[in-house]
């Protein structure tokens, strides 16, 4: 029967366990009974803990065990029909047990004990009577509620057990009582292990019996001995004794081999064969002998393979293997599961893949048999059987008589109309699954695909197209990936198949463009029929002849193409060697302008002749991945060789040998030769694209079909070099053609300036500006003209100039746009908004520079301006054609901006910055230099009043201060004043304010000099502030009478005050008022006299003090925002002044200097130049600050007035004033000492005691007639303390007194020629 | 002897295959590719342990018909012997030897300077000496 051959009794497949029946129990009605037996049969207990190995069953009353068959005398005459009956294993697995348990409800106390003990012995013997000639072991369990008290101690349950025993006729061992109390299951366990002890000896009997027959069987038994032994395995099992158990297996397995093998007998060896290697496979394995289990198996496959039977039923032979097979691998499944490790090369997976290919040959045979069948049954027709009409009690033995040749032929005819009806498919699939699997779990991952590829051929025979295509499809890129091109090439041709029966569009093209390749071991002309069906499917026919194809293909075709999705994706990085393409920019970078060209480099690697529909090249943006843009390539060349397209790179070799060659136009669906390069060009405005973008080649497209149905060919642009290139004689693409992934959209400004400072970039244009320009000057206001202009066909808008100084300068550097006579408005940043430009349009600005420093500036210009862009919807750049593309956006520009003067490339970088979707502004940084030149040197110094350099003045002493100017400005300047500001606290004298002619033009190197005659009315710490002045309002009414009077010096310990102070002060405004007159005499005529001195200073006698390093050099002015009021208010008041009072007096404010830190010394004054370059109307103003000197209290006041001219023999009065500056009276002694010189007569006090009060003053007077001409030595007068009068004055003091004569008496005068009205 | 021998690459592809049955050089190749399995796995173990030198690899794995034999060199390119799993006679040197003489044949033929690393061995005294090393007569 099939049934033999295809799958192993299911009573084999288990482990045989004792049985155990049970009887008297009512599970249904009584729930004690119930209780009783899920205690021994519960399947959670069970499992819960470890119980014994052993098989219950409730025998229903009245049960039938079968009757044992009468013991044979003698074997001699005895040959059975089979080796092993059917239903052997099943009698004892389930339907003979071991023991047989009675229970009863007795109790020792039951009052019924007499009735009940009697039906107990009835039932006793029935079950013996039913168990005659059986060894099956009887016992009876009484079921009680209390628990047996202990033994000895309850004598009516003794007495009672006794009787019961007698009764029943069983021994007591045979007796149990079961108490169904809270403890039933531990009652349980305990019986359980009797009932185990008492189905081991019935096994161990059982063994002993059959043992028994062996000694009387002989030679010629050889089937009996093979039963015997089988049944001793089994009972072995049963008694848990694994290892006999296997022996007797294995020596049941030998015995098979002294059978001799006919075709009718195969069956049945076989059969029993596998039956014993599943047995001895198993308990290997439960033994821990995995390597002999897997042994076993080899040996057991290797011995039975060749054993194929009846020719007819080859069928059935593989059919058994593959059974045997997968059998294996469920036992290595669970060897494994129970812990077994196992290895790559031995695992469940290769048997279960073994167990598939005997089912694959299993169908062949199958298939085989059945033709030979149909053949031969046409004489016979074939009457239909029942399957059961085969049917015997022995495994493997068919009913067919022996040697009817008539009856085995129908038989084999029945058994071959039985496999047609089995599912192959199915069941190789199912193996090959569970292979797979396996081969997965222990890495076999090529192994594994070759299953998938067995499985999707497996689909592909019983018609389920779809699946054998996903699995092929899935196959398909390790193969393409790995090289395999034989492997790959028979899989791919697979595909395509299954593509063709499942009408599946995109599948079969894809596979076909792949078919195309070289790389696939086919020929020519069947790449050439590949490509003829793949475009029947362009045009929408399916792809075969009809003849070839089945109506329902072609239904399934017609349906699917009307379906399609066009076009279908192939991805050329994937797909091996079709076609190759490469894309480069033709130049890195490109202004906004410009036209955006792309070559695009195409060879067909395949024998055949390609036609492409259209190339196109997707660009997308560095910076903003998202925004993509399609170009198609619609002009070529075509080159035979890369040599030829590597000379198309020089233009002028190409005039010369082709000077008319021109790029032919691409048509649709062009024919590509094999092994020509094509170079093709896209081209585009690079206007469409963001300026200042980076535009990357992503991915390159050839369309190939019609418009029904397409292919789309991409790969991306990354070209791959391959290793070792260098070793090909032409070598690589990229060795002969530049590729350029990348191309730059530079921006365009479409603003040019043109300044008179000249820009730094452009030397030609700075060299023609300098030669031109004006140098600028410190203090001067330097105009620069600014000319924007706009040379593009584009309305500019909020064109602006900015301009800035460096950090470095904006302390002393200043901009501004304020043309106003006072120029208060200072800046370091200008913004110029110029406003709109219109096409060609230009436009004019100017500013000023101030600067206090000489150098080289460096002026940080920014040009801005908006414009209007139509940039359409979302934002994207516009394609040149409308495209379809999703990824691309479709908008044209409305108004194309072509410029009409190429711009020059900028040097710095152009800043976009967008505003909205339609303004756009553009922003550049420039650099205008200018220079910056001196304009005047200065430096001053002070001296004493016989021309010593001063470090010290003394309150209300003159002093002079000496200023110099250097003309050091390059181009001529006219100066057309300059005074000196002195401050409050200082006084000039008349004689400064004689006003000085200078001259139209000065040039550099010319010198000017100025001297001022000062005097300090207070000391540091009295110096005068504004808002002291303003703390005294109410002297503001009397400031012309009240300019001489000097505060009241603050008192000190070292100084008493005066006696009466009320009195001192009254007296000294007294004195004030009588010396006004005598003042102003005095200043006239000491103007005389210095100016005398000066002219000897010119001679050169005082050149040696301007050599001195004590004298403060003025620092040069600095002016400020608040600067420039100043310097106003400082200029207002100097005119006001000199309008006013005739004198130039005022406050100097805080005025703003380079140096930091203000210095404890106060500020004496301000020299002021005004001047102007010739020719020029614009007026500037230099401004020098001259520091002060540490100012002292004196001792004594000295004044010397002369006459301004001195002739001879004419008398002048020679007056020496002193004044008393301190609060206490003062004695001197004052000396002429004339016997020196004869120059002069003298009348006089030749000696003089002196005492002058406290701020009083003492006149001497001394008349002196010069007798000669020339310089002349003047008497010398000294003064020194009367030691007599004031014992406090020391000799010391005395060298101060002559220090102070010295600087305050000249010393030498010059005497003139007399006049000639004395002659007359 | 040999049924086929392969020489694979580096990354797994095939450099030279040669079968002396045309009809079954499909299964043969599938064979070949399935024992690269096991090949990656006994190169894996060996990477564990570097002092292991041994670049024979043995028996890689049978099937009723064929055994298949490895063999790697220090480059990585591996051998693979296909032979027939009816020849009992032949030994486990006689293996060795077979990987031997066709490492000697592949270092000849990589020595050739026109030969780029990594293609195909296409040398025609390559592929005469692999013919007779697989008929058994070299």
């Amino acid at each position: 029967m099939t049934m033999d051959a295809t799958a192993l009794p299911s009573e084999l497949l288990v482990t045989p366990q004792p049985l155990v029946g049970f009887c008297g129990l009512d599970t249904a009605r009584v729930s004690v009974h119930k209780a009783v037996w899920e205690a021994f049969s519960g399947s959670l207990q069970r499992k819960a803990a470890d119980r014994a190995a052993v098989q219950y069953k409730l025998l229903p009353p009245n049960y039938e065990f079968p009757v044992a068959k009468p013991k044979r005398a003698s074997y001699e005459w005895y040959h059975p029909k089979g080796i092993l009956k059917r239903n052997w294993m099943l009698k004892h697995l389930h339907v003979l047990p071991s023991v047989v348990v009675l229970f009863q409800d007795m109790e020792w106390n039951d009052l019924q004990w007499t009735e009940k003990q009697v039906q107990c012995a009835a039932i006793v013997q029935a079950l013996k009577n039913t168990l005659q000639e059986r060894n099956t072991r009887l016992c009876l369990v009484l079921l009680q509620r209390a628990a047996p008290l202990p033994p000895g101690e309850d004598l009516l349950a003794a007495e009672r057990a006794a009787s019961l025993t007698n009764a029943c006729g069983i021994t007591s061992k045979m007796l149990f009582i079961l108490p169904h109390t809270e403890h039933l299951t531990g009652y349980a366990l305990r019986l359980e292990s009797a009932f185990l002890d008492m189905a081991q000896s019935y096994y161990a009997l059982m063994s002993k019996r059959i043992r028994n027959h062996r000694d009387q069987l002989t030679a010629a038994h050889t089937s009996l001995k093979i039963r015997h032994q089988f049944k001793l395995g089994f009972v072995a099992e049963m008694r848990q004794d694994f290892s006999t158990g296997q022996k007797h297996y294995f020596q049941a397995y030998a015995n098979l081999d002294e059978i001799r093998i006919n075709d009718g007998n195969c069956l049945e060896i076989k059969t029993l064969a596998g039956f014993l290697n599943y047995k001895i496979c198993r308990l290997m394995f439960k033994l821990k002998t995995p390597r002999d289990a897997i042994n076993q198996f080899i040996i057991h496959v290797e011995k039975h393979k060749s054993r194929v039977g009846f020719k007819d039923l080859a069928f059935e032979h593989h059919a058994w293997l593959s059974t045997q097979h997968s059998v294996f691998a469920e036992l290595f499944c669970e060897a494994i599961k129970n812990g077994l490790p196992a290895l790559q090369t031995q695992h469940p997976g290769i048997y279960y893949h073994k167990a598939a290919e005997f089912v694959m040959k299993r169908r062949d045979a199958a298939m085989e048999a059945y033709a030979a069948m149909q053949a031969s049954s046409e004489a016979t027709p074939t009457p239909i059987q029942n399957p059961l009409s085969l049917y015997t009690e022995f495994f493997g033995i068919r009913a067919v008589k022996t040697g009817d040749l008539v009856a085995e032929q129908q038989a084999n005819m029945q058994l071959c109309d039985q496999e047609r009806s089995y599912n192959h498919s199915a069941a190789i699939i199912a193996l090959l699954s569970q292979a797979m699997a396996q081969f997965k779990i222990y890495k076999c991952l090529r192994f594994r695909k070759k299953l998938a590829i067995d499985m999707a051929e497996e689909y592909l025979k019983s018609g389920d197209h779809a699946k054998a295509l996903t699995l092929y499809s899935l196959m398909l890129p390790d193969y393409r990936q790995e090289k395999w091109t034989t492997i790959f090439t028979d899989v791919l041709l697979k595909t395509l198949r299954c593509a063709l029966l499942s009408g599946s569009v995109a599948d079969y093209i894809a596979c076909s463009v792949e078919a195309l390749s070289l790389r696939h071991q086919s020929d020519q002309s069947e790449r050439i029929l590949i490509l003829e069906n793949l475009w029947q499917v362009f045009q929408g026919v399916p792809p075969m002849p009809k003849t070839q194809l089945t109506p329902e293909a072609q239904a399934l075709w017609t349906s699917a193409l009307a379906n399609v999705k066009s076009p279908i994706q192939i991805d050329l990085d994937k797909v091996n060697d079709v076609v190759e393409m490469c894309a480069t920019f033709e130049r890195v970078q490109l202004s906004n302008d410009d036209l955006l060209q792309l070559q695009l480099i195409v060879r067909v690697l395949t024998d055949i002749p390609l036609r492409i529909r259209s190339f196109h090249v997707i660009l997308a943006d560095a910076g903003n991945p998202q925004n993509s843009y399609k170009l198609e390539a619609l002009k070529y060349f075509c080159f035979p060789t890369l040599t030829q397209l590597r000379g198309q790179k020089q233009p002028d070799d190409e005039q010369l040998e082709n000077p008319s060659q021109e790029p032919k136009n691409f048509e649709k669906n062009m024919r590509l030769e094999p092994g020509s390069y094509y170079q093709l060009f896209c081209s585009t405005e690079a206007q469409q694209f963001h300026e200042n973008t980076q535009l990357r080649i992503v991915r390159l497209e050839a369309h190939m079909g019609t418009d029904q149905v397409a292919a789309l060919l991409t790969c991306s642009s990354n070209y791959s070099r391959q290793l070792f290139r260098h070793h090909t004689r032409s070598r690589d693409l990229d060795d002969n053609v530049t590729i350029n992934p990348i191309c730059y959209i530079a921006p365009t400004f479409h603003l040019d300036t043109q300044t008179n400072l000249g820009h730094g970039h452009d030397n030609g244009l700075t060299d023609d500006k300098e030669m031109v320009a004006t140098k600028m000057l410190v203090n001067e206001y330097f105009p620069v003209v600014t000319t924007v202009s706009n040379p593009y066909n584009v309305y500019l808008q909020n064109v602006g100039v900015h301009i800035s100084i460096p950090v470095g300068l904006r302390n002393s550097v200043f901009l501004t746009t304020d043309i106003s006579p006072g120029r208060q408005k200072l800046h370091s940043q200008i913004q110029i908004d110029v406003g709109e430009l219109s096409a060609h349009g230009s436009n004019t600005a100017t500013f000023y520079i101030f600067s206090l420093t000489e150098a080289e500036i460096k002026l940080a210009q920014r040009l801005s301006y908006t414009l209007d862009v139509d940039r359409g919807p979302g934002g994207g750049g516009s394609n040149a054609r409308v495209s379809t593309a999703p990824n691309s956006s479709e908008s044209t520009p409305d108004h194309e901006v072509k410029s009409v003067i190429p711009s020059v490339a900028a040097i710095s970088p152009v800043q976009i910055e967008y505003l909205d979707e339609t303004r756009l502004r553009k922003s550049r940084e420039d650099t205008l230099t200018v220079r910056c030149y001196g304009d005047f040197k200065f430096n001053a110094r002070f001296y004493t009043m016989d021309r010593k350099p001063l470090n010290q003045v003394y309150r209300g002493e003159n002093f002079l201060l000496r200023a110099n100017t250097e003309v050091v400005a390059v181009d001529d300047v006219e100066i057309l004043d300059s005074f000196f500001i002195c401050d409050h606290n200082l006084v000039q004298s008349n004689y400064s304010f004689k006003q000085k002619k200078y001259t139209n033009k000065y040039s550099a190197g010319e010198q000017l000099e100025s001297v001022i005659v000062l005097r300090t009315n207070a000391t540091l710490r009295d110096w005068a502030t504004a808002r002291d002045l303003d703390h005294r309002g109410k002297l503001e009414g009397k400031a012309v009478a009240s300019k001489f009077i000097r505060p009241v010096p603050k008192p000190s310990s070292e100084e008493p005050l005066a006696p009466t102070p009320p009195a001192g002060i009254s007296a000294y405004m007294s004195k004030s008022l009588v010396t006004k007159i005598p003042t102003t005499m005095t200043i006239i005529n000491s103007n005389s006299a210095v100016s005398n001195a000066l002219q000897v200073a010119n001679a050169g006698v005082m050149s040696n003090s301007t050599q001195s390093d004590d004298v403060n050099v003025a620092e040069e002015a600095i002016n400020t925002h608040e600067g420039i009021k100043t310097t106003r208010l400082i200029y207002n008041k100097a005119l006001e002044a000199v309008q006013g009072t005739g004198h130039c007096r005022g406050f100097i404010k805080k005025i703003y200097t380079l140096e930091g830190n203000p210095s404890a010394v106060p500020i004496f004054g301000v020299f002021c130049i005004r001047w102007r370059r010739a020719n020029c109307k614009e007026e500037n103003e230099s401004k020098f600050v001259i520091r002060g000197l540490d100012i002292a209290e004196p001792p004594l006041n000295i004044y010397c007035t002369i006459e301004e001219k001195m002739f001879v023999k004419m008398p002048m009065a020679f007056k020496v004033v002193l004044k008393n500056p301190t609060t206490h009276v003062l004695h001197l002694i004052a000396n002429l000492s004339i016997s020196k010189t004869d120059n002069f007569i003298c009348s006089g006090h030749k000696q003089l005691d002196i005492s002058i009060m406290a701020y009083e003053e003492k006149e001497l007077v001394y008349n002196l007639y010069p007798l000669q001409v020339g310089w002349q030595e003047l008497p010398v007068l000294s003064l020194e303390y009367n030691t007599k009068a004031d014992p406090q004055k020391k000799d010391s003091q005395n060298a101060l007194l002559d220090e102070l004569v010295q600087r305050a008496l000249p010393k030498r005068v010059f005497v003139l020629p007399p006049l000639k009205q004395q002659n007359k | 002897m040999a049924f086929c021998i392969a020489v694979i690459g580096k990354d797994n592809a095939p450099l030279y295959l040669t079968t002396s049955d045309m009809e079954q050089e499909l299964e043969l190749q599938y064979h070949v590719n399935a024992a690269l399995d096991v090949v990656e796995e006994k190169c894996l173990i060996g990477k564990g342990a570097p002092e292991s030198k041994e670049l024979y690899l043995g028996l890689l794995y049978s099937t009723e018909n064929h055994k298949i034999y490895g063999f790697v060199t220090n480059t990585r390119v591996k051998f693979i012997v296909v032979i027939d799993s009816s020849n009992v006679a032949l030994r486990e040197n006689e293996v060795r030897a077979i990987f031997r003489n066709l490492h000697l044949l592949y270092t000849d033929a990589i020595c050739n300077p026109f030969y780029i690393p990594g293609e195909s061995l296409t040398s025609k005294k390559f592929d005469r000496a692999v013919q007779k090393l697989m008929s058994g007569t070299a």
